[in-house]
């Protein structure tokens, strides 16, 4: 079967992913192998790549997504703190699970193994084996604790304490939001402005982005986004990855911050950043709500 | 009964765990106004003479007779839970009261990896918080790293292993081991941890076995006295030995009650799981069957539930 490119995009991108499940299994009953292995023949293109993604449900694809990471290097990191982050717990325990199967072996054993230097591993491996309560109740005088702890390590610029990973990593997400309000009112600063004291600092960034991805996550994938489209981020796939795993979850949200932020919608950015099948695979993907 | 006779009777029926029903009930059901006073005055245990001429129950002891009683309650109900629901109270006890940390590393490490997420699932239900935010926050001190990342696990449960790197990490135990030289501080070592909080049980159990080869010494023996890490090997590569020790600790006259509470938890626990592997261990480590070790220090309604939970999978 020839790759008609123009084909396979209409009917993958506008496919949900129990659509896209149906089709592999589909194709496999047919042509007796996986829809994937015809696309890992040929040398990856970004087109590739993005399809390949694409045509795994969620839950695969975020596995492979933290496989792949762990065997990189330094921007990498981002990956697994983004998808600790950003999924919901169900939806992270269901990558655990899913990486048992296809790796034979457990996500957080992997992380902890690949990664090395303290700040990566003390923030990663917390991070992927949370499993944070998901309720919306939030204790006030914890919250008032905590923001004054952060705030004590912040000034003592003990940026990977105990406590400050503690509270980043185990706190349900509503109680990190209340308590960073609290930051905010008792401190006088945004707690991201304050760990913006050394802007070359690695672990610096990742923290901010950290603390981004639980609170706010539709502004830190604008400026994931922006940050590929102008060729600026060290993460060469994150244009790929966050239109991929956002599409059927975020993208309104994500194209709406991109507007406003940028005051030029998406759709035009990438068309001017992509060409040819990729370009096309993109837009179909971030429109997939309206197709 | 000779008089004499129903007081070591009913004394008996009063002491180990839980209370013999049918013995409280024959014996005092029947007795007179004075018999029992006889009873009291003859038992200087439980009662003491008060200022105003009258023998009153000592305070401490009525506690005691209240867990005794309610051992078999308590035991009904626990059994009674769903596993989810009973390994997330048993973590949250664990954290207060107590604590006993050791509970901790019990329930995290001897169970199956989707029922320990079915505990944490449980937890978010019953205390609108994650286990592993309240370990972080009731811990303060070098175990919180081991706790958290203990509780915090959902290690592969299939067989495939990786004999390099369980090598490897065997000879990385010996050296860090060594190096500690009994400073009692391995916990801290972020690769120790690493090892015991990530990988699989297979994967451990081969570590322990290359330990073996290369040091000629058992993994956790090596480990006495480091807090937490003996424990933790022991649930993961041998749970059927450090169950058998936790439970004949429990079983010893004049234990705590929050030691005696181990014998429920333990039973209940693993009734459905190894029960006959754990009796085959604790019968070759003390020398007695675990039956007839209950039968000896067990009572009445308490004891038979025990016995009968006891005798599955025989």
């Amino acid at each position: 079967m020839e790759n008609n490119e123009a084909l396979i995009i209409q009917i993958l991108a506008h496919r949900n992913a129990a659509q896209l499940k149906l089709i592999r299994e589909t194709y496999a009953a047919t042509y007796g192998e996986d829809l994937l292995k015809d696309l890992d023949s040929e040398l990856w293109s970004d087109f590739q790549r993005a399809l390949l993604l694409w045509t795994l449900d969620p839950t695969e694809r975020d596995a492979y997504l933290v496989n792949e990471a762990n065997k990189q290097l330094t921007s990498s990191n981002w990956v697994i703190m983004e998808i600790a982050c950003t999924r919901s717990s169900n939806d992270l325990f269901l990558v655990r699970k899913e990486y048992h199967a296809r790796y034979k072996r457990s996500l957080e054993e992997d992380v902890a193994y690949h990664t090395t230097g303290d700040y990566r591993k003390q923030l990663l491996v917390p991070l992927v084996s949370a499993f944070r309560y998901e309720g919306d109740e939030v204790n006030m005088m914890l919250a008032k604790s905590e923001a004054k702890i952060l705030h004590e390590k912040i000034c003592d610029k003990a940026y990977n304490h105990e406590e400050v990973i503690r509270i980043l990593t185990t706190r349900s997400k509503a109680q990190i939001n209340a308590t960073l309000n609290q930051y905010n009112s008792q401190f006088g600063n945004a707690i991201n402005k304050d760990l913006k004291s050394d802007p070359k600092d690695d672990y610096l960034s990742l923290l901010r982005a950290t603390i981004k991805c639980l609170t706010r996550p539709e502004k830190y994938f604008e400026k994931t986004l922006r940050l590929a489209i102008n060729k600026l981020g060290k993460d060469e796939w994150a244009l790929t990855r966050v239109v991929v795993t956002q599409a059927e979850v975020n993208m309104q949200c994500i194209k709406e911050e991109y507007h406003k932020r940028n005051s030029v919608p998406l759709e035009r950015a990438i068309a001017g950043d992509t060409s040819g099948d990729y370009e096309n695979l993109l837009l179909a993907l971030i429109g997939h709500e309206d197709a | 009964m000779a008089v004499s006779d129903e007081l070591g009777a009913l004394t008996r029926a009063f002491s180990g765990l839980g209370v013999d029903e049918k013995a409280l009930i024959s014996i005092l059901g029947k007795w007179h106004p004075e018999q029992r006073q006889t009873y009291r005055k003859g038992t200087r245990d439980f009662f003491i003479e008060d200022e105003r001429q009258f023998e009153r129950w000592d305070d401490y002891h009525v506690i005691q007779l209240q867990h005794e009683f309610l051992r078999f309650k308590h035991a009904i109900v626990l059994w009674t839970m769903h596993p989810w629901e009973r390994d997330a109270r048993l973590l949250k006890e664990a954290l207060h009261k107590g604590p006993q940390h050791k509970v901790l590393v019990e329930v995290a490490c001897t169970r199956l990896s989707d029922e320990l997420l079915g505990a944490r699932k449980a937890y978010h239900s019953l205390f609108d918080q994650s286990v592993e935010e309240d370990v972080a926050f009731g811990i303060r001190g070098p175990e919180r790293k081991l706790l958290v990342a203990l509780v915090s696990s959902y290690r592969y449960e299939g067989t495939k292993v990786n004999e390099g790197i369980a090598k490897s990490e065997a000879k990385f135990l010996s050296s860090a081991i060594k190096g500690a030289a009994g400073n009692k501080n391995l916990l801290e070592n972020e690769e120790v941890v690493r090892i015991v909080a990530t990988r699989s049980k297979p994967h451990l159990t081969l570590v322990y076995n290359h330990y073996k080869e290369i040091t000629g010494n058992y993994l956790d023996e090596d480990l006495e006295g480091e807090l937490y890490l003996q424990e933790t090997v022991q649930c993961l590569c041998k749970p059927q030995e450090y169950f058998s020790k936790v439970l004949d600790a429990s079983m010893r006259p004049d234990v705590d009650e929050l030691k005696k509470e181990a014998v429920t938890r333990i039973i209940v626990t693993r009734a459905d799981v190894d029960m006959k592997l754990l009796k085959q261990e604790y019968n070759h480590k003390y020398g007695v069957s675990l039956p007839n070790k209950i039968e000896d220090v067990a009572n009445g309604n308490y004891r038979d539930f025990l016995l009968t939970l006891v005798a599955r999978g025989d």
